[in-house]
C-alpha cells in the first residue's frame, strides 16, 4: 500500500526566501565581476601606457573581455563561485521541493480518471502543515474504507466456506446415521432420505433412487394395515406420531418404528420421518415380559399350595393323620420349589456378573448318583418312568462341586422324566476313565425339534411345543447347567429327534 | 356337615392345588371333580351335569376364560355359576368378565380354600 514516502523539509516561505537569496546572490556576483573586471582593465592599461605615452583609443591595443573575465574568474574564485554553487543547490531543492506536490496532482489525476469501482493504491506523503495532514487523513480514510470491504469480502467468503464445511458436515453425519431419516414434501414424496432409509426399507435402489417416490407406498405394502394410515393423515400433521409397522417385505419379522414430525415451516407442509429396527428391543421386551410371566407363575403356584394347605390344615378340624401328612409333604415339596427358584434367580444373577464359583472337592460318583437319584425317585415314580442307571465298575474320587453337579443331573433328569410320556424310559451312564467323566441322560420323551436345538441352552428359552408349555419350567435349568459344566472345564452336548427322545452328555476332563 | 347333591368341578392344572381346594369342598359336602386342563374339563363337563364350575385363568390347551366362553356355547351351562381363579390384577377385569362371559367371582392366587367354599355356598344358595 505505501510503496513510496516523500520527505521533504522546506516551507513555502523558504522557497520566497530562496528565490530572493539568489536574486541577491546574482547582483552581488554581477556587481563583483564588474568590479574585478575594471581592476583587471586598468591594470592591462597602466602596463601598456610606457609603450604608448600618449592615450591612444587604439581598437588593437584594448584588453579582450574574455580574457578579463577569465582573469577576473581566476583571481578570486571563492567570491564568484559560491553564488554561483548556491543558485545550483537552491535549484535542486526547489526540484525535491516540487515533487511532492507534482505527486499529489499525478495521484489526484489518476484518481479522477480511474474507472468507477475499481482500485487505486494512493501514498501517503510527509510534508509539514495542512496538507500532509489534509492528504494523509484522505488517504487513511480511503485505505479504511477499502480495508472494511475488503474484510467484509473476507468475512463472507470465510462464512461462505465455514457454512458449506458444516453443511457437508450435516449431511455426512445424516448419512451414517444408523437410523433411516427421510423428507418427504405435501404430497408425501420423498425429497430427502439417508442411506439407512434404503437398508431398512429393504428396497434395492439407493437413497437417491428413492427421492421422488411415495413413503407411504414404500412403507405400506400391506394395504390392509388400516391401522397405521392414521400416520400418513395430513390432518394430524402438526403434532409427532409414531407407529411400529413390520419391514416391508421382510420375512424374519423385523419391526420399524416410524416416527413423523412436521417441519417448522408449516405452510410447507414437509415432514420429517424417523425410522429405527426396534427388532431387537421387542425381543429383550418380549424375553423379559416372559420371563416375568414366568416368574411370577413360578412364585405364585408354590405359595398357592402353600397357603392353600396350610389354611386347610390349620382350619379342618377332623383331618387323617395319613392326610395330614400327605398335606405336610406337599407343602414340604413347594416350598423346595420355591428355595430352587430363588436358587436359580440368585445363581443366573451370579452367572451375569461372571461371579459363579465352584468349590470342588474329592467325591465318588457313586454318591454322587445315589443324592441325585433320591431327589428325582418321586418324580420317577409318580411318572411310572422305567429308570436305568449304569456306572463304572471301579470309579476313583473325583474334584468335583457335588451340590452343583447334584443340581446339574437333578435338571437333566428332571427334564427326561417331566418330557417323557408316562411310563416312558429315562436312563443314566456314568463313565469314567483316566482323562474324563462322562454322564449320559438319555430319554424316550417328546424329543426336541430341530430348529430349537441351537437354542436350549439359552436363558430363559422355552420350547413353543404345547407339550412343554403344559409344563412349568423357567427357561433357567439348562443354562445354568451348562454354565456350571463349563465352570468345571466340560460341557454339555445333546441329540435329539422329535417324538422319539433325547440325549444329553455332559463331559468334564479329568487332569 | 351338610351333604347336598350339587356338583363341582375344579379346573386346574396345578394337580395339588385343586386337590386342595376339592378337599375343602368336599368337607363341606359338595360332590367335586377335578379336570387338569380346559380341554379335560369340557369333556367332563359335556359328560356330566355341574351345578358350579371352579377354573384357573393359566392353563395350556385351553385357558380358563376360552374354557368359560366353550361352557357358555353349552345349553347345560348357559346360566351357570362360574369362579375364576387367576393372577393378581386380573381381577379388575372383572366387570368385563362378568358382561361378556357371565364369570360370577374371581379369586386371585394364592387364596383361601375356606374362601371358596363360601363363594360356592353363595352363588348356590346353600346355607351355610
Amino acid at each position: 500500500m505505501f510503496r513510496i514516502r516523500h520527505k521533504l523539509g522546506l516551507p513555502r516561505t523558504a522557497v520566497a526566501c530562496y528565490l530572493l537569496f539568489c536574486l541577491l546572490a546574482l547582483g552581488g556576483l554581477a556587481a563583483g565581476i564588474f568590479s574585478s573586471s575594471l581592476e583587471i582593465a586598468r591594470e592591462h592599461l597602466l602596463r601598456d601606457l610606457p609603450t604608448n605615452s600618449v592615450y591612444q583609443s587604439d581598437p588593437a591595443a584594448t584588453p579582450d573581455r574574455w580574457m578579463i573575465a577569465y582573469e577576473t574568474l581566476v583571481a578570486s574564485p571563492l567570491p564568484l563561485g559560491l553564488p554561483i554553487l548556491a543558485v545550483g543547490l537552491g535549484g535542486f531543492l526547489l526540484a525535491r521541493l516540487l515533487r511532492p506536490v507534482t505527486e499529489l496532482g499525478a495521484q489526484l489525476a489518476q484518481l479522477a480518471n480511474q474507472p468507477q469501482g475499481s482500485h487505486i493504491d494512493l501514498e501517503r506523503v510527509e510534508v509539514y502543515g495542512e496538507l500532509t495532514e489534509g492528504w494523509n487523513r484522505l488517504v487513511g480514510c480511503l485505505e479504511r474504507f477499502r480495508h472494511e470491504s475488503l474484510d467484509d469480502e473476507f468475512d463472507d467468503g470465510l462464512m461462505g466456506a465455514i457454512a458449506n464445511h458444516q453443511l457437508h458436515e450435516y449431511d455426512a453425519i445424516l448419512q451414517n446415521l444408523a437410523e433411516g431419516i427421510a423428507v418427504t414434501d405435501f404430497e408425501g414424496r420423498i425429497t430427502f432420505a439417508n442411506r439407512a432409509i434404503a437398508t431398512l426399507l429393504n428396497t434395492d435402489p439407493s437413497s437417491e433412487d428413492l427421492k421422488g417416490q411415495a413413503l407411504q407406498e414404500l412403507l405400506i405394502q400391506d394395504p390392509q394395515q388400516d391401522h397405521l394410515q392414521s400416520l400418513f393423515e395430513p390432518a394430524a400433521a402438526s403434532h409427532p406420531v409414531s407407529a411400529e409397522i413390520p419391514v416391508p417385505g421382510d420375512s424374519t419379522n423385523r419391526v420399524l418404528r416410524v416416527s413423523r414430525q412436521c417441519m417448522q415451516a408449516p405452510s410447507h407442509q414437509r415432514q420429517v420421518w424417523s425410522l429405527q429396527d426396534i427388532t431387537q428391543q421387542k425381543l429383550v421386551d418380549s424375553t423379559r415380559n416372559e420371563f416375568i410371566e414366568t416368574a411370577t407363575h413360578e412364585l405364585r403356584t408354590p405359595l398357592s399350595n402353600i397357603k392353600a394347605y396350610v389354611e386347610t390344615l390349620a382350619t379342618t378340624g377332623d383331618i387323617a393323620i395319613e392326610q395330614q401328612q400327605e398335606f405336610c409333604h406337599i407343602i414340604n415339596s413347594e416350598v423346595t420349589r420355591l428355595a430352587r427358584f430363588v436358587d436359580d434367580l440368585l445363581s443366573i444373577s451370579s452367572m451375569e456378573v461372571g461371579s459363579l464359583s465352584v468349590e470342588k472337592h474329592n467325591i465318588v460318583t457313586e454318591r454322587l448318583v445315589d443324592e441325585v437319584i433320591q431327589k428325582v425317585q418321586p418324580l420317577i415314580a409318580q411318572k411310572e418312568i422305567h429308570f436305568q442307571v449304569s456306572l463304572p465298575k471301579k470309579a476313583r474320587p473325583l474334584a468335583l462341586d457335588k451340590d452343583k453337579m447334584v443340581a446339574v443331573l437333578v435338571n437333566l433328569l428332571g427334564n427326561a422324566i417331566k418330557y417323557t410320556p408316562r411310563g416312558g424310559c429315562v436312563a443314566l451312564q456314568v463313565c469314567q476313565d483316566k482323562t474324563q467323566l462322562q454322564l449320559t441322560v438319555t430319554d424316550s420323551g417328546i424329543g426336541i425339534a430341530p430348529e430349537e436345538l441351537p437354542t436350549i441352552f439359552d436363558k430363559f428359552f422355552r420350547s413353543s411345543d404345547p407339550r412343554v408349555q403344559a409344563e412349568t419350567g423357567t427357561g433357567l435349568g439348562l443354562s445354568l447347567a451348562r454354565e456350571v459344566v463349563r465352570i468345571h472345564g466340560g460341557d454339555i452336548g445333546v441329540e435329539s429327534k422329535l417324538d422319539e427322545g433325547s440325549a444329553f452328555t455332559v463331559t468334564i476332563p479329568l487332569k | 356337615m351338610q351333604t347336598t347333591t350339587q356338583n363341582v368341578l375344579i379346573v386346574d392344572d396345578n394337580i395339588a392345588l385343586a386337590r386342595v381346594t376339592q378337599f375343602a369342598l368336599d368337607n363341606a359336602g359338595f360332590n367335586t371333580q377335578t379336570a387338569g386342563n380346559g380341554q379335560q374339563a369340557l369333556e367332563l363337563a359335556q359328560e356330566l351335569h355341574f351345578d358350579i364350575v371352579i377354573t384357573d385363568q393359566q392353563m395350556p390347551q385351553l385357558t380358563g376364560i376360552e374354557l368359560c366362553r366353550e361352557l357358555r356355547r353349552l345349553p347345560d351351562y348357559h346360566a351357570c355359576p362360574i369362579i375364576l381363579l387367576t393372577a393378581k390384577g386380573l381381577e379388575l377385569e372383572l366387570p368385563k368378565l362378568r358382561d361378556e362371559l357371565g364369570i360370577n367371582t374371581t379369586f386371585a392366587k394364592p387364596f383361601s380354600p375356606s374362601a371358596i367354599v363360601k363363594a360356592v355356598h353363595e352363588l348356590l344358595a346353600v346355607p351355610a
